[in-house]
């Protein structure tokens, strides 16, 4: 496959750069910068020959930008940055193309990262390549080629969905077996509740005919036997999925370059590990300390591992499991090595593709069990949800709570209304996701400083189910972000990686259009701009996470944290965007990624 | 191959007393080796002596039984289950106080571990304000019906009366579920555990329970069924009907007029109960031979 060759040298070409650009930067710190004799700096970069997008209201745009020592240090006409040019600054002659803050991941999940990097893409378009069964077989074979996979190894892939195949039916172990007879093969499902295995993976896993498929399970059989087809799902996959083998701590912080390119090769140069376990951050502190990130990392532990958390960085505290030591506050918010703890994350609900998010009112489709009047549930006690967001906001925590559906979100009003909060204590809480709010919500957020962080993907990639299961009205109020900016909210919006991909411009495109698989609007009274779309990957995600005196616009002071796009998103055609390609990405004025001039 | 150790689901809503049944059933086990998998280690009150070892995710105490967390997920706390398999009797879940345990019971299942009941603690002076709980009511009525025995805890905080208005309440919302009355979640191992009923047990466990005291009402009768002559399975399945309708849990051996020469292992937790067959047997033994544990009879 051509496209997938090109792709993989333009890793090994960015790998290159990258790698460089870590050790240059560590340097970079260090090195005092050029300056003239009345004490002004020269630039080590002006950028100009292009479309600079500041995201700023008032000067939306200017003609040139200086860098130096990683900050930005001027910005407007020519003529005033040329000023700061000196005997070294390099010139970038932006020709034509676009110069914007680089983009900032408001929510999604870094350490899935190094996982998928080790596994095959078998989504369909345009998630990954597939169209049909012989794309996966092809898809594999490259895979297996690239990472020199030796008999006997697994292949994993993920993004299986039959629903992708022009060929209208599973793709089963006789697909697999002639191509990979030697080597066990997994195609994880989408949903992530069931694979399609073959038949060495069968003999590896000790699923046969004679394995019964337990209750609440799926194991498909070949016509007229008991032996295993391919596809199992559900409880007859789990325990396979929990067996395998994990890889060991170095193999993952291995992988810690090709996790960052995924976000720097999109143009993002701050990613969110927004759903942290306490040995995971144990890892990203360790890939820290070892100086492997040339990203910034924001993480956000569990709620349910900070007791774990406060064991081990606070080995004295001798109070009870939802309490804070006193110094937990200085844990947070600042960055350590390019790591830092943002905040705590709550999940209160599940997904609403999943049916699992938790409504005020039932669906219009039965739940996942085939349950009548299905709402969903809550994943904790609204007790317990009190307690914590209690002590969390006293603990002086900012607080990240996932909520999807509508009786979610009204349990995080009821907590933080219970915690005495008002907007003017500027506590940030963010609610990640925040898709299926009531317009009634939209006050509450007001009143007590909510920011939602809106997931707009879904308006393209489940727009149509979510049609089917809530009706029109609640549908089209998806991640209504015409209402919340027209209520003055700031939000962002965000791929919730690797749920989708990480892909800024189909989060911009999905803002703007909310347009479905099928064709069809997704609420169009809730489409903004683009300026306002690029402001919720900018300058919007870096207020959420306190980080809008160095982030998210170009701005003198400013991190040079910036990406030049091949094209304007606000001049081209709306279904343009999705065609925008990013040249160049630079995280504190060094590049991290560049494409391979063809 | 592991051993399918039997599988006991603990639900019921957030302070119901799971916790307390189980920090009762740890150090009251009486030989038993439960794995006990729990959402908070904090919550649970091990006495420090009792401890012989502490892994991580899993504490070991000197009676045999484990105590594992599962706060990494079910699969990482059943993994350390079965990796220690060999020396267990039993495995039993607390549910999360929103889980439904009828869901949790499917996980045991997925690894080939035999359900050995779905009990229900339900909070004898909450639990109406709690099925009227704008958010968690439908969930609280969900664990109700998933029961197959309910375990009503706390009714020391309830009036007599009060209890009468409950069990019909109770019996309206999970109508197949026999209702064990207990406080400070003081549940005979017979009930929590089918492994544990035996004919030695029934007799123990009738001296107990009729035995003048002050503190116990008669709340648990235990009698054995006999039959010498091999039963049709029709005759025997409307017999498990019956039983099921009153009693908590029964347990036995039955030989079919079918196939007079196989056993059957015959176990019942309320109104489900379980055949299976248990191998070739001699002319000697008897049709039926069961023990039953249940409400006594005219009681309630």
């Amino acid at each position: 496959m051509a496209g997938g060759v090109n792709r993989r040298r333009l890793i090994i070409a960015a790998g290159g750069t990258a790698l460089g650009a870590s050790a240059a930067l560590a340097k970079g710190r260090k090195r005092k910068q050029a300056s003239n004799q009345t004490g002004k700096r020269f630039a080590d970069k002006i950028f100009h020959g292009g479309v600079i997008l500041t995201m700023i209201d008032e000067r939306p745009k200017v003609e040139a930008v200086a860098i130096a020592g990683g900050r930005i240090i001027a910005v407007g006409d020519e003529a005033a940055v040329m000023a700061t040019k000196g005997e070294k600054t390099q010139i970038v002659d932006l020709k034509g193309a676009t110069l914007l803050p680089s983009f900032i991941d408001a929510h999604g999940h870094f350490m899935n990262a190094p996982q998928i990097v080790k596994w095959a893409n078998v989504s369909g378009v345009p998630a990954g390549p597939v169209t049909s069964i012989a794309d996966i077989v092809k898809a594999l074979k490259a895979h297996a080629e690239k990472f020199k996979t030796k008999p006997g190894e697994w292949i994993i892939a993920y993004g299986y969905d039959v629903t992708n195949l022009s060929d209208k039916r599973q793709i089963t172990r006789d697909d697999l077996d002639p191509h990979f007879p030697d080597n066990p093969v997994m195609l994880i499902h989408s949903s992530n509740h069931g694979a399609v295995l073959n038949s060495a993976a069968f003999k590896k896993v000790g699923i046969s005919a004679a394995t019964k498929t337990p209750p609440g399970g799926l194991i498909l059989r070949k016509k007229g036997s008991e032996e295993p087809e391919g596809l199992v799902m559900e409880t007859a996959f789990l325990p396979i999925f929990a067996n395998m083998p994990k890889p060991g701590e170095e193999e993952l912080l291995d992988t810690f370059h090709e996790a960052q390119q995924i976000y720097a090769r999109a143009g993002v140069t701050t990613c969110q590990e927004g759903a942290t376990h306490a040995p995971e951050i144990k890892l990203l502190r360790k890939a820290a300390d070892q100086g492997r990130l040339y990203l910034d990392i924001v993480s956000l532990p569990l709620v349910l591992d900070v007791p774990a958390l406060v064991k081990e960085y606070f080995p004295d505290f001798q109070g009870g499991p939802m309490e804070l030591p006193k110094e937990s506050a200085a844990a947070f918010g600042k960055y350590h090595r390019r790591l830092k703890l943002a905040g705590v994350k709550l999940v209160l609900d599940g997904s609403p593709q999943g049916k699992t998010a938790f409504w005020s009112k039932p669906l219009l489709t039965p739940g996942p069990a085939g349950e009548a009047n299905w709402r969903g549930a809550p994943l904790f006690p609204p007790e317990q949800v009190n307690k914590a967001v209690a002590a969390l906001y006293k603990g002086g925590v900012q607080v990240f709570a996932h909520c999807n559906g509508d009786a979610a979100i009204d349990m995080m009003i009821d907590a933080a209304r219970a915690a005495a909060v008002k907007a003017d204590q500027d506590r940030r809480t963010v609610i990640i996701h925040s898709q299926f709010m009531r317009p009634d919500q939209l006050d509450a957020y007001k009143e007590l400083g909510f920011s939602p962080s809106f997931f707009t993907m879904h308006a393209f990639f489940w727009g149509d189910v979510h049609v089917e299961n809530l009706g029109q009205e609640r549908a089209f109020f998806l991640s209504p972000m015409a209402s919340a900016t027209a209520k003055g909210l700031r939000c962002s919006n965000h791929t919730d990686f690797s749920v989708t991909p990480m892909e800024p411009m189909r989060v911009i495109w999905t803002a703007v259009t909310r347009q479905s698989r099928a064709g069809k609007i997704i609420g169009p009274a809730e489409r903004v701009s683009v300026w306002q779309a690029l402001k919720a990957l900018t300058t919007e995600p870096a207020w959420q996470i306190r980080e809008e005196d160095h982030k998210g616009a170009i701005a003198e002071g400013k991190l040079a944290d910036l990406v030049i796009l091949d094209d304007n998103p606000m001049t081209v055609p709306t279904d343009k965007i999705l065609d925008i390609a990013v040249i160049e990405t630079f995280k504190e004025g060094e590049s991290v990624y560049k494409r391979k001039v063809t | 191959m592991t051993r399918a150790l039997p599988f006991t689901v603990i639900g019921g809503y957030l302070g119901a007393g799971k916790t307390t049944l189980l920090n009762n059933l740890l150090s009251q086990a009486g030989g038993l080796r439960a794995a006990v998998l729990v959402n908070d280690f904090g919550e649970i009150n091990i006495d420090a002596e009792l401890i012989t070892g502490h892994d991580g995710d899993a504490i070991s105490l000197a009676n045999g039984c484990i105590c594992c967390s599962l706060s990494n997920g079910f699969a990482v706390a059943i993994g350390e289950v079965l990796k220690r398999a060999e020396r267990l009797d039993h495995v039993i879940v607390e549910a999360s106080g929103v889980a439904e345990p009828g869901k949790i019971a499917q996980y045991g299942q997925m690894y080939g571990l035999p359900l050995d009941g779905v009990l229900v603690v339900v909070d004898a002076e909450q639990i109406k304000t709690q099925a009227d709980n704008k958010y968690v009511g439908d969930t609280v009525l969900r664990q109700l019906a998933q029961a197959d025995v309910l375990l009503l805890n706390k009714r020391d905080l309830v009036s007599g009366e009060a209890i009468e208005d409950l069990r019909n309440w109770l019996t309206e919302r999970a109508p197949h579920a026999p209702i064990y009355e207990t406080s400070f979640s003081n549940v005979p191992l017979e009930i929590l555990i089918g492994g544990c009923i035996s004919e030695k047990l029934a007799a123990r466990l009738s001296r107990r329970f009729f035995a003048a005291d002050a503190d116990h009402d008669l709340k648990l009768d235990a009698w054995t069924l006999k039959r010498e002559r091999p039963i049709a399975r029709a005759v025997f399945e409307r017999l498990a009907d019956r039983i099921g309708k009153r009693a908590y849990r029964a347990k036995g051996f039955v030989r079919f007029a079918e196939t007079p020469t196989r056993l059957h292992l015959f176990q019942q937790v309320g109104r489900r109960w379980t055949l299976e067959d248990a191998g070739p047997c001699g002319a000697v033994e008897a049709g039926a031979r069961l023990v039953v544990i249940g409400p006594p009879v005219g009681g309630g």
